[in-house]
């Protein structure tokens, strides 16, 4: 079974934080190729698992870069906001170990500078997380 | 937000009782002005939409006859 396993000493401070990878789905990426187009490179980013979380979002802007168009379109519901429609889109997550995830994300501004999209539990309905607080480690395995 | 998937967005309203009545809980794919065919999964629309269309925008949607929210729980989100 894939999975990874990462050790963070701050866990409890900052959560259950990993470096991935978002790139484009494999079909379209089959679809770049066949046409001789040039396939967009994978974007690295900060991402936080968040039960919290019904779906996976990725910060305002990255899907462009992607050259990705939408798929869907989705309302969400805040703390501050409800009902908020918002671009869905699909994308294939590279995860540590090179653990390979298709799926798709919410495009939405996410507060801050250090995460850069959320996993949340529409991508774990696909695997299991393991949490070890008092050992600092999560492990999540599909 | 901006234009795009708004003549998909409309289709499937107009279109949604139909869907309701052959396909509910099923995902339609609809491009442009077309509901090109309903999918058991979300994932076999999304490839199907891909294999017709290419990388353009097309609406996947579950059809049902009030849709949900996604939620979230904490303050990440800037909305």
């Amino acid at each position: 079974m894939p999975s990874f396993t990462t050790q963070n000493p701050s866990l409890q401070a900052t959560g259950p934080i990993l470096e991935l990878q978002i790139a484009v789905p494999a079909a379209v990426q089959a679809s770049l190729v066949q046409g001789g187009q040039p396939v967009p490179q994978p974007i690295t980013v900060s991402g936080l698992i968040d039960t919290g979380a019904s779906a996976c979002v990725l910060q305002q802007g990255l899907a462009a870069q992607l050259n990705l168009n939408p798929i869907g379109s989705t309302s969400i519901n805040t703390p501050s906001s409800t009902n908020v429609q918002c671009y869905e889109y699909a994308v294939r997550y590279v995860l540590p170990n090179n653990v390979t995830v298709e799926g798709t994300m919410i495009e939405a501004p996410l507060a801050g500078q250090n995460i850069q999209c959320l996993l949340g539990r529409d991508l774990l309905a696909h695997g299991t997380l393991i949490y070890i607080g008092y050992a600092n480690l999560f492990s999540l395995s599909f | 937000m901006a234009e795009l998937l708004k003549t998909e967005l409309k289709t499937f309203e107009e279109h949604r009782e139909e869907l309701l009545g052959r396909a509910s809980g099923d995902f339609a794919l609809v491009h442009n002005s077309e509901v090109v065919g309903t999918y058991k999964s979300k994932e076999d629309a999304i490839t199907e939409g891909y294999r017709r269309f290419g990388n353009v925008p097309f609406l996947v949607k579950q059809i049902l006859a009030v849709d949900t929210s996604e939620d979230f729980t904490s303050n990440h989100i800037a909305i």
